[in-house]
């Protein structure tokens, strides 16, 4: 996939070319701000575990529970593990879970999508059946609670690493769908894609050569909140016990461990791994809206006085009278 | 010689980030009453422009550096928002493309026409009203009781133009702007609503200026013709003189393209057949 | 001349609920010869965009049938019909739309080539090479997107995708209506440049009369989903027998301030086009029409060789015409330069397409 390709290309870029690429997306500081917080957050996926100071899953009943202090940043747990060693290594576990499992409900949905959205209402009986079908499908999955559900999955079928992609893929799946399903519903009615028939495409050719790649941006930016909320739904089937137990290192588990001390002072077990939760999550979300709006074709602000000024015009006219007429 | 109703006078906009070169150039036009001054140019030659600078309404961004739009003599750059505002709707009045899209698709047209109507004078709701119906049979709507029942969606693009005419000439104005009144109307919905405005100009003293990119329309219905090139007026001539003679280089061009000249037409296939 | 497309009857209602509809197209005919420009015009609402989508099968008729070079496309499957496709080609009326913005300009006009399978990878290149000169485009616009390009060149990017295959008819749906005067001359002198190098047909649907004029031998004009008129351009632009195609005429703003407007003859606006009665169309809007004419639909006659016409009245119409309901100035000065000088149908001789004099400021 082209995003994945894009994010390390402008990360390992050089200074200055990355200044420059800032400065031609016209990217706000928040979003160079997301964008670094992003590049960490890979970087601690990757090799988190190795740069941690302390050992993460060794237990020490004497160092229990011990404030924030120049020994321990972030203080110790429970069981005596540093907490910043263990946030440094729990996005290995977290992203790798989320990044895996939305990407399985990608690769399942955005196609389902495609064929629900390109057959729906269609004139021949048989593929409108099957996308109607898809939907009605749908309908019941996503009639469930997601977090009951995955709860009840995992349940099922054991906490492995395995059950709980698989629930996440499974929940989030949906949403693909929905969304190619949305996009292609209103691409198929474009010219370009009467265009693509006219010179001999098949049905799915249209649908997956010339309408799946025009929801690419919508899609990337879904992808990315996706990862972002399968990141917070991995910590949260861990903080009921559904997901990764301790000792491995997980933002869920690690909040839930220290969530008992809050009441007697030790607030910082399960604080400083939830500020991580939500830094994480936001930043997936930022970084997908940048990503999607730098994907879209033309997306880049204009550059071109005239048209600008064009569109800008009529619309205040409008307004104008808009205005004139709005007065009651 | 009466006073001139409209006036520009060197009118250069420029951008106030600096851009490189101005945006409209020492643009200048005088309408008297019953003038008709049609604007040509293609899309990017500053009509658009030149129509909000009339109105007052340029965007932020942008700044008239010189010269001066005069209505009746009132320097229109020294005058306030809200005095600007009641002049746009009563003394200045635009019809602009796309009627159909400017039309709150919320309100029915004859709500529309006696809000407008009640904002400027004090009427009751159903004089408001009769003199709505009133407006749109001269606008040419047939049966205007029922339209001011209908809602923008219900009418035709002719008619929705049709609408916006007649909420143009609500306050009776002096100068009419339009900008593109005929864009994506039928040949011949475009000639009744040519005709439409015409005819209202001329019976109510008051002038025009049409902006368009269209040759026929201003062939037809303008007296005097500017051409329009990068935010420049390159030629201002009588419609005749300017058709007959043109000066400048884009002028011919203009002409050229409009006429085809020099294409060859089809030889005939259907004799043979036959 | 060979002839290469037929339509016969064609009909397509679209349903709006069990017991209306839009009679959007009744009762379709029309024949087009090899090379041949067959110009279909009508405004919004005629049902002339219809007839281009139903000839190239991108809508299903209701009923009738269209005959591609000898050969019933009507029930063709899908699949065979997509073989087909390379001959016969569309270009649309929004240059911009009707690209994919994800695909530059080799993409596009590339992807014809390759549904066709043909030529190798080489030959496509030539032929891509070729196709784009004939557009006036070159090697420096392939990489590029559509958002990249203007929009003549979108425009002649659409009509590049179109051609590339050769193929032998192509629908025009409005190629021109959205673009700028000195563009829509360029689109048009491309067109007929390509007809007469690749003896290509073309369905030229537009509303715009000075571009059918222009490019078309022969004209058929719509009103209401039927072909009221229709002849060879010079007896359509010489002679009307329908009123509808003599007010559609007489509406044309000519870029020429010296040829006096005619009088616009129709009333109102075009009807609902839900559910028509058996009866001519442009009743209630017709300055001639009789209560007679609302009993049934007048047929297509025969008013000259070649020349056809959908009136009841039309001998009536005709010499009206020629008895001073004609407003056509004769003594303003008419300017050498233009082009639509002499055309006033009053003089014209019947059958005056042979009448060298008449012709003569258009075929020179």
């Amino acid at each position: 996939m082209d995003v994945v390709e894009e994010r390390p290309r402008r990360g390992a870029a050089g200074l200055a070319t990355t200044a420059r690429l800032v400065r031609e997306a016209r990217l706000s500081p928040l979003e160079v701000l997301a964008f670094i917080i992003f590049l960490v957050i890979v970087f601690l996926a990757l090799f988190g575990p190795r740069i941690a100071p302390y050992p993460t899953e060794t237990a020490n009943p004497l160092l229990r529970l011990l404030p924030p202090s120049w020994a321990h940043l972030l203080g110790t747990d429970v069981n005596g593990m540093d907490i910043w060693s263990r946030l440094l290594a729990a996005p290995r576990t977290d992203v790798f879970i989320a990044v895996v499992a939305t990407g399985l409900s990608v690769l399942v949905g955005a196609p389902l999508g495609v064929i629900a959205g390109y057959f729906e209402g269609n004139r021949r009986r048989l593929s409108s059946f099957v996308g109607e079908g898809i939907l009605r499908l749908l309908d019941v999955v996503q009639a469930f609670p997601v977090f009951i559900f995955a709860m009840v999955l995992v349940a099922i079928r054991g906490a492995n690493v395995v059950n709980i992609v698989a629930a996440v893929a499974f929940v989030n799946m949906p949403v693909f769908l929905r969304l190619v399903r949305g996009e292609v519903l209103q691409l198929r009615d474009r010219p370009f894609a009467e265009a693509a028939r006219v010179v001999g495409n098949s049905d799915l050719q249209i649908g997956f050569k010339h309408l799946l790649p025009n929801a690419l941006p919508p899609l990337v930016v879904q992808i990315s909140v996706t990862v972002g909320f399968a990141i917070l739904l991995t910590a949260g089937l861990s903080f009921v016990g559904a997901g990764i137990a301790p000792p491995t290192p997980e933002l869920g588990n690690m909040i839930s461990e220290g969530a008992k001390f809050m009441i007697t002072g030790q607030w910082w077990p399960s604080l400083f791994p939830g500020i991580a939760l939500g830094i994480i999550v936001f930043t997936f979300g930022v970084v997908g809206e940048t990503v999607g709006r730098l994907l879209q074709p033309g997306g880049r602000p204009v550059r071109e006085r005239g048209a600008e000024l064009n569109v800008g015009a009529q619309q205040a006219v409008a307004d104008m009278v808009q205005e004139k007429s709005e007065v009651r | 010689m009466s006073q001139p109703i409209l006036q520009l006078e060197g009118v250069t906009v420029e951008t106030t980030d600096g851009g490189p070169a101005p945006l409209l150039e020492d643009i200048s036009l005088e309408l008297e009453v019953g003038d008709v001054i049609g604007v040509v140019g293609e899309a990017g030659a500053g009509k658009t422009l030149l129509v909000r600078t009339v109105l007052q309404l340029l965007p932020e961004n942008l700044r008239l550096t010189r010269g001066r739009v005069r209505l009746k003599g009132t320097d229109l750059g020294t005058l306030s928002e809200a005095e600007l505002r009641r002049l746009r709707g009563t003394e200045l009045a635009p019809i602009l493309p796309d009627a159909k899209s400017q039309l709150n698709p919320l309100l029915r047209v004859g709500d529309m026409m006696t809000a407008v109507l009640r904002t400027r004078e004090k009427v009751s709701r159903k004089e408001a009203r009769e003199r709505a119906a009133v407006l749109l049979q001269t606008v040419g709507i047939t049966d205007p009781t029922r339209r001011l029942e209908a809602y923008p969606h219900e009418l035709s693009g002719g008619m929705a133009q049709r609408v916006c005419i007649a909420l143009a000439l609500m306050h009776s104005p002096s100068v009419i702007i339009a900008d593109e009144p005929t864009a994506g109307l039928d040949v011949t919905v475009q000639r009744q609503v040519m005709d439409l405005m015409a005819g209202l100009v001329r019976a109510r003293d008051a002038a025009q200026l049409i902006v368009t990119r269209d040759l026929g329309i201003v062939a037809h219905y303008c007296g005097r013709v500017a051409v329009m090139r990068g935010g420049r007026i390159v030629e201002m001539a009588p419609t005749i003189e300017l058709f007959d003679s043109p000066r400048h280089p884009h002028t011919r061009e203009l002409l050229k393209a409009a006429r085809r000249e020099g294409v060859v037409r089809r030889s005939q296939t259907v004799a043979e057949r036959a | 001349m060979s002839e290469l497309l037929r339509v016969e009857g064609l009909v397509k209602h679209f349903p709006l609920d069990r017991h209306r509809y839009v009679a959007a197209v009744n009762d379709v005919s029309l024949v087009i010869d090899r090379g041949e420009t067959l110009g279909l015009v009508g405004e919004s609402g005629s049902g002339k965009t219809t007839v281009g989508r139903c000839v190239l099968r991108l809508i299903e008729p209701t009923a009738g049938r269209v005959w591609f070079d000898g050969k019933d496309i009507t029930s063709l499957p899908e699949e065979q019909l997509r073989r087909l496709r390379h001959r016969l080609q569309l270009v649309f009326q929004e240059p911009f739309a009707s690209l994919n913005p994800r695909r530059n300009v080799r993409q596009t006009v590339e992807e014809p080539l390759l549904l066709q399978g043909e030529l190798n990878a080489r030959q496509r290149l030539d032929r891509l090479r070729e196709t784009l000169a004939l557009v006036h485009l070159g090697d420096r616009h392939l990489g590029r997107y559509p958002n990249q390009l203007t929009a003549s060149e979108q425009q002649r990017v659409g009509i590049a995708r179109a051609i590339v295959t050769h193929p032998d008819l192509v629908v025009l749906d409005e190629p021109t209506s959205s673009l700028d005067q000195t563009v829509r001359a360029e689109i048009l002198d491309v067109l007929v440049d390509l007809q007469d190098r690749l003896g290509t047909a073309y369905l030229f649907i537009s509303h715009d009369l000075t571009a059918v004029e222009s490019v078309s031998h022969r004209i058929a004009i719509m009103y209401l989903g039927r072909i009221v008129e229709s002849g060879s351009t010079e007896q359509i632009f010489g002679r009307q027998y329908h009123p509808y195609s003599r007010a559609l005429l007489s509406a044309v703003l000519y870029p020429d301030p010296r040829r006096k407007l005619e009088p616009f003859t129709l009333r109102g606006e075009i009807p609902s086009a839900i559910n028509p009665s058996d009866e001519c169309a442009l009743y209630g809007r017709c300055p001639i029409g009789l209560p007679s004419c609302t009993k049934s639909v007048p047929p297509l006659e025969e008013v000259e060789a070649g020349h056809f016409a959908a009136c009841f009245r039309w001998r009536e119409f005709v010499s009206e015409k020629a008895t001073g309901m004609s407003t056509h100035v004769e003594d303003a000065p008419q300017p050498a330069a233009s082009r639509w000088a002499g055309r006033d149908s009053a003089r014209r001789p019947r059958g005056g397409s042979a009448d060298p004099e008449w012709r003569s400021p258009v075929t020179k």
